[in-house]
């Protein structure tokens, strides 16, 4: 069971943008990337996480490309 | 940033981490459809001390009923369901190794406390909550695997509501020099970020936090490995204990961390720190 009060913690990790909810998994409002939940316990490891079209490394990333993450 | 981490968990995952404490609970005679966290203290409090060390720093501060607490590599989650069972806080537990997180999930049901603490897959370095989430940060003997202290404690203090505590309960480098391997945090020293306790301390400071409370636990410490490795030594490894956890060589990382406190190789500390 998911706890969705909890669940609404969730930030990305990388720009700390609010998330949506999507299925199984939790979407960046910011930049996209996708984190999976599985047996419901999100893994927010960025490097983990299905990026969206068009970023092929966590450099590509707007948040990272514009300084408000680091990659270090 | 992707080696760092995926070392250290490779250090922690070892595989069949839940069926190995299940099936060392059933050997100690524990009922799993009775189980309580007092059941679980022996094996899922992975750090010096155990359970002993965790009612130590709880009492170190007063922790009213329903605070929002997040702990820092929370392991198997034995001090994230100690917190909720104990004052009744809601408790979000991280960690960045899959196995912990699924085996802490896990043994939250089987003691009953799957609605009062969650665990979430994440870096310690790259925590994935809003500023000022949290009442009160709790964390044990996780930032000696992690070299980015400033990110670490600045994380901490992001995460912390104004006003809001940091407590921690960790391992620093002591004045004897560099500590016997392998410890049950490495296996050599490439994951091992030991700092002396004065720098620590002063990285702690430099994001905002201001130390209340410092305290030695050295000779604590090494007390309670001394009385360990005399109880070992009579009796035999328990079925329940922290071994369980340290793979093949669990015998040499316990006396090592003996040594090590004994040559003041290495430093214990508890302490609380507020956000202001």
């Amino acid at each position: 069971m998911v706890n969705e009060e909890l669940l609404k913690l969730l930030v990305c990790p990388m720009g700390k943008a609010p998330l949506r909810r999507d299925g199984d998994t939790l979407v960046c409002t910011a930049c996209g990337p996708r984190f999976a939940i599985q047996d419901d316990i999100p893994n927010m490891l960025i490097e983990e996480a299905e990026l969206p079209q068009g970023c092929h490394g966590l450099a590509d990333l707007p948040c990272v490309k514009e300084g408000r993450a680091r990659l270090d | 940033m992707n080696d760092p981490s995926s070392n250290v968990e490779s250090h922690y995952g070892r595989g069949r981490v839940l069926a190995t404490v299940l099936e060392a609970l059933k050997a100690a005679g524990k009922d799993l459809d009775r189980l309580t966290t007092l059941d679980l203290a022996p094996v899922d409090e992975f750090h010096v001390r155990g359970r002993e060390a965790t009612l130590d720093l709880a009492r170190l501060v007063d922790i009213p009923k329903g605070r929002r607490v997040l702990d820092v590599g929370c392991g198997l989650g034995g001090s994230a369901r100690f917190l909720a069972s104990e004052f009744h806080c809601d408790v979000t537990g991280v960690d960045l190794t899959q196995e912990y997180v699924d085996a802490a999930a896990r043994l939250a049901t089987l003691v009953g406390l799957g609605d009062r603490v969650t665990f979430r897959r994440a870096d310690a370095i790259s925590l994935p909550f809003d500023d000022a989430s949290f009442d009160l940060v709790w964390t044990e003997h996780v930032q000696m695997n992690i070299g980015a202290k400033a990110r670490f404690y600045g994380e901490i203090a992001r995460v912390l509501r104004p006003g809001g505590t940091l407590l921690f309960h960790d391992i620093f480098q002591g004045e004897g020099g560099p500590p016997h391997f392998p410890v049950p945090w490495a296996e050599e020293a490439s994951i091992s970020h030991l700092v002396s306790p004065a720098e620590a301390r002063r990285e702690i400071e430099s994001v905002g936090l201001k130390v209340a409370v410092w305290l030695d636990r050295g000779e604590a410490a090494r007390a309670w490995f001394e009385a360990a490795t005399a109880r070992l030594e009579a009796q035999g490894p328990p079925p329940l204990g922290i071994h369980l956890l340290l793979g093949p060589t669990a015998r040499t990382k316990l006396q090592n961390v003996a040594r090590n406190l004994s040559e003041r190789r290495i430093a214990v500390v508890q302490a609380v720190a507020k956000r202001g």
